[in-house]
């Protein structure tokens, strides 16, 4: 009986997917809708996910080591259901979104859907191959390598229709940023770990503690990550840098500054506190290997990713083409977000710093190394403020005032310190009403507050002040907003000399010699461009003028 | 769609199938490895066959009764109820009379790849030699020593 009802029920499945599949199929190609096909791609991306399982689990059954007891029909079952499932659907969203996207160029649902298969997948991939690789040359349990041969035939897949059919739209950088995203984060812990094996061994050597050299299992991570980072970040990006990689490029160079300075600081403070504690040394400067792992990484990942910010412009200075890189709104973001960590852990650490000073009971026998230890880092939280706030108030006031990542800061730090200030004036208010009622308030809370109140209404009324001064600036009409200029012509001329500062200029070249632009057409272009954003065409009759974004 | 994409797509179409095909055949024709039943991983087969087949009194001879003397095969009964499992083994360590085989146990189906790339629960069983073959000591899979000293 059961045998009849399961077959009545699988036949009542088939059914259903066929009229499913016949549904999608006969909308295939419509020019309904935006073509973003945000749904559609989402069911594309389960769809798959159950396929590549339901494959992956029939490697497994087939292949699952020195079996000693049972078959895999279990396995097989479960990856037969699924893939009844699954597949009929993957494949005819794959069919339909491709030819959707032939009437929808610029769908921003299929980067999306890349950048999905790219997070799930890929970072599968990488784990499953490390696993692999650990099993095979290092000391880890079995490993399925069916696993890896599916996942990554399913990657190369990806990879191949993403070649054949490139992702338009702003968020056509997206999967190839979540690529570099897994690859950087791999290579970077494999990188970490082996620096940190080495020195942790040569310590261990050196002081006689339990170093032990261990470094193939984070040299298979370098392995790993290395090659898919360099192929997803390190290719030529196809035109202008897209949102998703400006704000990578933002994320790690924050992320990597502030734990190569981190570290730095861990180690200041290892120094510093050994010499006025009484730690031996063998266990004092244990932490020395990882603090060093983590601040290169850092410094590295720093230093690739801040010289690959700020878009380089051609600008002709006096006939002569020079190609600089200019700050823009990724390395302003960048400077501000710094500004704003520092500012953040200033306020902090010196309001911990008021509270160490003040309470002897918590604090104890570890009053001087705290001391120290939070004086090291209200100093560097100081220095990386004023080094970041210093570098953006250099820059020319009436531009860097209209900036978005400079109003973000100050008006978002503002609100951020204004409550702080608010909540710690209340708690000081709170014991300073204790005294009087002739309670028995805490002192170090006082001082916490008191301090913490001090200093972050400062911070407002700073940023409140700055962000004053600004709009001050752009009430008195003084302000030209910075505006670019794109030039297609022969030869520029001094057109880019006369150009005001505010300008970018960017040059395209003609192939002849018909858009050459003399002294008095220079001077026109520039009325005729004022102070906003354009596209300049430079023909044999004059020049073309167009608005651009 | 042009032609040779359309005789493309057919070819993966078909490889798809045909290697379906082929990893479900090779995975229902596949039998367990049949190991000597006097070494520490036969012994190991032995015991977990008999789970499997729930013949729960063989199982239980094959456990060190001194590790476990109030322990019945009911006990081990009543915690493999309803179980289905495969079971792969890995690399047998010995040492003074201590045999150690690690055991993946395959519960249903597979975490598959999404689940940390783990293909099953790692257990590892201990052994003790005996004249002649090997016994079961400590707790071991499917874990019922709790249930030995209910009444």
């Amino acid at each position: 009986m059961s045998t009849i009802l399961g077959g009545v029920f699988l036949l009542l499945v088939v059914v259903g997917i066929a009229l499913g599949v016949r549904a999608l199929a006969s909308r295939r190609g419509g020019r309904e809708g935006s073509g973003h096909d945000f749904l559609p791609y989402a069911l594309l991306a389960v769809a798959v996910g159950i396929t590549v399982y339901s494959i992956a689990q029939l490697g497994r059954a087939a292949f699952p080591g020195a079996n000693i007891v049972g078959s895999g029909g279990q396995q097989v079952a479960s990856a037969l259901a699924g893939l009844l499932v699954g597949a009929p659907f993957a494949v005819i969203l794959w069919r339909r979104q491709a030819e959707r996207r032939k009437l929808f160029p610029g769908s921003s649902g299929w980067p999306l859907y890349l950048a999905v298969a790219e997070a799930v997948l890929t970072t599968t991939l990488v784990v499953v191959t490390v696993q692999l690789l650990n099993w095979l040359i290092g000391d880890g349990d079995r490993s399925s390598w069916t696993d890896v041969i599916v996942l990554g035939a399913v990657v190369g897949f990806h990879e191949w229709a993403s070649r054949e059919d490139p992702p338009g739209s702003e968020a056509a950088g997206l999967p190839r940023v979540v690529g570099s995203a897994i690859g950087l984060i791999t290579v970077s812990i494999g990188v970490a770990g082996v620096v940190w094996s080495l020195l942790d061994y040569l310590y261990g050597t050196l002081f006689a503690t339990a170093g032990s050299l261990d470094t193939i299992r984070w040299l298979i991570l370098v392995i790993i990550g290395l090659p898919l980072w360099v192929y997803r970040w390190l290719r030529p990006w196809a035109t202008e840098p897209f949102a998703p990689r400006k704000v990578w490029l933002v994320v790690t160079s924050v992320a990597g500054l502030a734990t190569a300075i981190g570290s730095a600081v861990a180690v200041a403070i290892t120094v510093v506190t050994y010499v006025v504690g009484d730690v031996a040394a063998a266990q004092h400067f244990e932490v020395l290997p990882g603090a060093i792992a983590a601040g290169s990484v850092g410094y590295l990942i720093w230093a690739h990713h801040r010289r690959r910010m700020g878009v380089r412009w051609t600008v002709m200075v006096h006939g002569e083409a020079d190609t600089v890189g200019l700050r823009d709104h990724v390395v302003a973001a960048y400077q501000y977000i710094m500004a704003a960590l520092g500012m953040s852990f200033a306020v902090g650490s010196i309001t911990a710093l008021a509270a160490v000073a003040i309470d002897r009971d918590i604090v104890g026998s570890d009053r001087p190394a705290a001391t120290v230890s939070l004086a090291i880092v209200a100093i560097a939280s100081v220095a990386v403020w004023w080094w970041f706030w210093s570098e953006c108030q250099s820059q020319e006031r009436a531009i860097e005032s209209t900036i978005q990542p400079r109003r973000v800061y100050l008006i978002g730090m503002a609100i951020v310190a204004g409550v702080a200030a608010t909540q710690a004036l209340i708690a000081a208010l709170v014991v300073i009403f204790q005294y009087i009622l002739g309670l028995d308030p805490n002192q170090t809370t006082l001082v916490t507050e008191g301090t913490l109140a001090i200093l972050a209404t400062g911070a407002t009324l700073h940023l409140l002040q700055v962000n004053k001064a600004d709009r001050a600036l752009h009430e008195s009409g003084v302000v030209i907003l910075p505006f670019e200029v794109t030039i297609v012509c022969s030869h520029p001329g001094r057109l880019a000399a006369l150009f005001p500062k505010e300008a970018k200029t960017k040059v395209i070249y003609r192939d002849d010699d018909l858009g050459v632009v003399t002294d008095e057409l220079a001077e026109e272009i520039i009325l005729a461009v004022g102070t906003k954003s354009s596209i300049v065409w430079v023909h044999e009759n004059g020049f073309e003028v167009a608005p651009a974004r | 769609m042009s032609q040779s994409k359309t005789v493309r797509g057919w070819w993966v179409a078909g490889g798809a199938f045909a290697l379906i095909v082929g990893l479900v055949a090779v995975a229902l024709i596949r039998k367990p490895v049949e190991l000597d039943p006097t070494t520490p991983e036969g012994t190991v087969q032995a015991y977990l066959q008999a789970v499997a087949d729930k013949d729960f009194s063989t199982a239980i001879s094959m456990i060190d009764a001194e590790s476990h003397p109030d322990c019945k095969p009911a006990d081990l009964a009543y915690v493999s109820r309803d179980q289905h499992f495969t079971a792969t083994v890995g690399e047998t360590t010995i040492s003074g009379g201590i045999a150690y085989v690690p055991v993946t146990i395959t519960m249903g189906a597979s975490p598959g790849p999404f689940d940390p790339g783990r293909s099953g629960y790692d257990q590892q069983f201990t052994l003790r030699e005996t004249d002649g073959g090997w016994l079961i000591t400590g707790d071991a899979w499917p874990y019922f020593s709790w249930r030995c000293d209910q009444p």
